[in-house]
């Protein structure tokens, strides 16, 4: 494989991770960014980086899972593959299923990934790749906890937007968990109703949009 | 002169801007200059005043080229985008065609020529012959979603067809700039024809380096209070935060009271350069002045 094709390869991985993570990226910029490569200084990271965010992404929400996959997939190769280059391009090894019915807005359970055939995450295996893997997972879209993957979400969750999490594990009581859970879904009923305001309204402004859902939010039990 | 054949790197275009005082990061100027290879729009987005516009002005002036102006707002429409029939010129010719008892057809075609077309900077853009000039797009977020479609189709061939004339391709394709304060989000579609560029509120040293910059009478000490000053008012909770754009007109509204120095009087007398609402003038005015002005005349 010549290093042209290659390189285009990598890009459109790089692509589908993007949207896997929740950024609406199509080909077409991926493309964009192969054809971008002519004409800037590679050897520069910085000028890569910030090529490949200018062809990529449209979304000032988006930069921040750009960065922390970019960081992860381009990443300098001598620090990962120990020197020795047999293991070659470990970027290679991440194959991806093809992408048929996903939507890059789509609600998808964090676990289901990892059962899902083919994920990138079924390459786990050489540690080269668990460094990239959990910048992926802590990428992706966290779900509200108490949300199951069995059913349809409850809710809409559609906002385009991305949220960096640490995942914690806290061990509360069946008592503690119930209400956890129910002040969860109050604030995401909250946030769903503000959406539904700010599209009804058009009105995505901070302050306007706090004048028209500050009375209908019903506080009780959550600090506003 | 500064010409496209010359800017054959990222930092050719970070040089050309700071020689036509425009301070920009490398990621601004790494979009500008793929803007110009690939070439494709350039989507800026950003609070107002932090030098969208600019961009579109300073890349016209390094390319040594025409700059043709979009201004977007609500119901903007065909007729003031892209071309007119300029309708009380038709109907004088058609009162002297009368006289001269001139055929139907022939009347027509003399009535829908050029000579009545009133072009609009989008025609303009596309029949502007010579070198590609710069078409800035502002503002695209007023116009209705009607006329981003609209938009999609010009960006994609860079062709308009007048149904009376026919249609009129590009001689050489605009480089076009396009910029959004965010009041809504764009649609996708457009989205994904344009390279993207989010130009926040620059840091302490970038909005001193501004001030310095643009107005060379002003003393290092006042710019950094100025902008130390700022950088603070930025973190308040207010309902139009200032952009780099407010900042210069303050530290030219200093300079020409001829203030060395911040004082709190000074500050509470100028405070309306900076802040165009009623609630946070009196809200800053009322509780943060005090504390603002110290931190930024504070020594370090």
């Amino acid at each position: 494989m010549t290093t042209a094709t290659n390189f285009a390869q990598r890009t459109l991985t790089f692509a589908r991770l993007l949207r896997r993570a929740g950024v609406k990226t199509t080909t077409g910029q991926a493309m964009d960014f192969v054809r971008a490569i002519e004409h800037i200084d590679v050897g520069s990271r910085e000028e890569f980086r910030e090529a490949a965010r200018a062809c990529l992404i449209t979304h000032k929400e988006d930069i921040p899972v750009f960065e922390q996959l970019f960081d992860a997939f381009w990443r300098a190769k001598p620090e990962y593959v120990d020197g020795s280059l047999q293991s070659g391009q470990p970027d290679d090894m991440v194959k991806l299923a093809p992408e048929e019915g996903e939507e890059g807005l789509s609600l998808e359970g964090g676990e289901e990934a990892l059962e899902a055939p083919q994920d990138p995450l079924d390459a786990l295996g050489s540690v080269e790749h668990a460094g990239f893997l959990h910048q992926y997972l802590a990428a992706r879209r966290p779900l509200p906890s108490g949300m199951g993957r069995s059913a349809a979400p409850p809710f809409d969750y559609t906002l385009p937007m991305q949220t960096l999490t640490l995942r914690c594990t806290p061990k509360p009581t069946p008592e503690q968990a119930a209400a956890l859970e129910a002040t969860v879904r109050r604030f995401a009923e909250g946030c769903n109703h503000a959406l539904r305001v700010a599209k009804e309204h058009g009105e995505f402004r901070r302050f306007k949009l706090h004048r028209l859902v500050y009375r209908d939010l019903p506080g009780d039990g959550l600090e506003r | 002169m500064t010409t496209t054949t010359a800017l054959n790197t990222v930092e050719d275009v970070q040089q050309a801007m700071a020689q036509h005082r425009y301070v920009c990061e490398k990621s601004l100027a790494t979009a500008i200059y793929l803007g110009l290879k690939l070439p494709k729009p350039l989507l800026l987005e950003g609070e107002a005043g932090v030098g969208k516009t600019e961009v579109a002005k300073v890349l016209a002036a390094m390319l040594d080229t025409d700059l043709i102006r979009l201004q977007c707002y609500e119901g903007l429409d065909v007729s003031h985008a892209v071309y007119e029939w300029n309708y009380p010129r038709q109907m004088l010719a058609i009162r002297l065609l009368e006289d001269q008892q001139v055929g139907w057809d022939v009347a027509m075609q003399e009535i829908f020529s050029e000579e009545f077309l009133i072009e609009r900077p989008l025609l303009q853009a596309i029949r502007h012959r010579g070198k590609p000039p710069v078409l800035l797009i502002d503002e695209i977020d007023r116009a209705d979603e009607e006329f981003e479609a609209f938009l999609l189709e010009l960006l994609s061939d860079f062709q308009i067809t007048i149904p009376e004339i026919g249609t009129i391709r590009a001689e050489h394709p605009p480089y076009v700039i396009i910029t959004s304060n965010r009041t809504r989000e764009l649609h996708d579609a457009l989205k994904r024809r344009c390279l993207y560029h989010w130009i926040d509120y620059p840091s302490l040293e970038k909005e001193f380096q501004i001030l310095t910059v643009k107005l060379p009478g002003i003393s290092e000490r006042l710019a950094l209070q100025v902008a130390r000053f700022i950088q603070a008012l930025r973190q308040e909770d207010l309902y139009k935060l200032p952009g780099v754009a407010e900042t210069l007109d303050w530290a030219a509204a200093l300079l020409a009271l001829n203030q060395q120095e911040l004082s709190l009087e000074i500050a509470s007398a100028t405070l309306g350069a900076i802040l165009k609402h009623q609630e946070d003038l009196q809200f800053v005015r009322k509780r943060k002045l005090e504390d603002l002005v110290s931190t930024a005349v504070a020594e370090n």
